[in-house]
């Protein structure tokens, strides 16, 4: 009975310390994930808007790109059809997107990624869904976001979208 | 020899009622139930709610439904099923009626859907538009889907070839 407990106490013990390792020494998948969750959050515009709240979520927005990040966006996004070129576009693009608009949700849905052998870029697919707080109704697309690895941290350099039906 | 079930008559009504005579039985019942839910509905029977009008008159905006994920383990999908198609996952998926087959070849015109270049009776088909799509050849794996609502402007239709992979199961 004693060794039983011990075992439990053991098994129980080591579980946590994964937990612990994980949690402070994530692997780039989770990195990944991590990033791009707080992206989506950063993204998402609240309803009631503040400049410092609105300054804070554009720069951790800013943080998430490369400086010559490329972005496509198609059609099913109403009045947001052409390509961001740069990070300076992107910023100009977030701002007005602040101003104009209030209550919108971003989430990442369905993520998978890839990472290349080389471990410093990456692939991700993933599923944009935007939604209006409170509406049913809501936009989404799927894309294909690479990243690449600089200095330790995860940075998108493009999203293109995919086409599911083609 | 006569048994007497003693701890069935110290057993107060209430958490009879509440927890039944045996808890640990109980629990276990429990976690039984608990667990086929959340493998049918995980793993079997997918709920979903409809967002958009593409299906309409066939399944309507905002309804619920099930999709069986089983449907397609013993044969392939038909002509006329309507499927569900995963977008990177199944958090978001397109519902759509299959007509075309792999090998076979599309097109539609003036609203009428041509298999092989015969026309495709679809009497689910209740408000058309002179739609048109240039002859496309299906490849082995891909199955040709599109929604049933052809009155909206053809370019507002999300339509097209998905593979045979996509294909998460059937709509019940």
């Amino acid at each position: 009975m004693k060794i039983i407990r011990l075992l439990l106490i053991l098994v129980g013990a080591g579980f946590l310390a994964w937990l612990t390792y994980n949690h402070f020494f994530p692997n780039e998948e989770k990195r990944i994930r991590k990033m791009l969750t707080n992206l989506a959050s950063a993204a998402s515009i609240p309803e009631k808007k503040n400049p410092l709240g609105a300054f804070s979520a554009i720069s951790k927005v800013q943080d998430c790109f490369e400086t010559n990040v490329e972005i496509k966006v198609e059609s099913r996004f109403e009045g947001f059809k052409g390509n961001i070129s740069g990070r300076e576009e992107l910023m100009e693009f977030v701002k007005l997107a602040w101003a104009r608009y209030s209550n919108v949700k971003v989430e990442f849905l369905d993520i998978t990624v890839t990472i290349d052998p080389s471990n410093d870029s990456a692939t991700a697919m993933l599923t944009t869904k935007v939604t209006k707080t409170g509406e049913r109704d809501f936009l989404f697309q799927e894309f294909e976001v690479k990243l690449l690895k600089h200095e330790g941290d995860w940075r998108i350099a493009q999203m293109t979208p995919m086409k599911v039906l083609h | 020899m006569t048994v007497s079930n003693s701890t069935e008559t110290k057993v107060p009504l209430w958490q009879r009622i509440v927890i039944g005579r045996r808890p640990v039985v109980t629990l276990i019942r429990m976690v039984i139930l608990v667990v086929l839910i959340v493998g049918i509905y995980q793993f079997v029977l997918i709920p979903v709610r409809i967002t958009g009008i593409s299906m309409e008159p066939t399944c309507h905006d905002r309804h619920v439904g099930l999709v069986n994920r089983l449907s397609y383990y013993s044969h392939e999908p038909e002509r006329s099923d309507i499927v569900a198609i995963k977008t990177t996952g199944v958090r978001i998926m397109y519902l759509k009626r299959i007509i075309g087959l792999p090998g076979e070849t599309l097109s539609i015109s003036n609203g009428v859907v041509h298999i092989n270049g015969e026309p495709l009776s679809e009497p689910y088909v209740v408000y058309k538009m002179p739609w048109n799509l240039p002859p496309i050849p299906l490849a082995s794996n891909e199955y040709f889907v599109i929604g049933d609502n052809r009155g909206m402007p053809q370019e507002q239709h999300d339509f097209g070839r998905a593979y045979r992979n996509q294909i998460v199961g059937k709509k019940l």
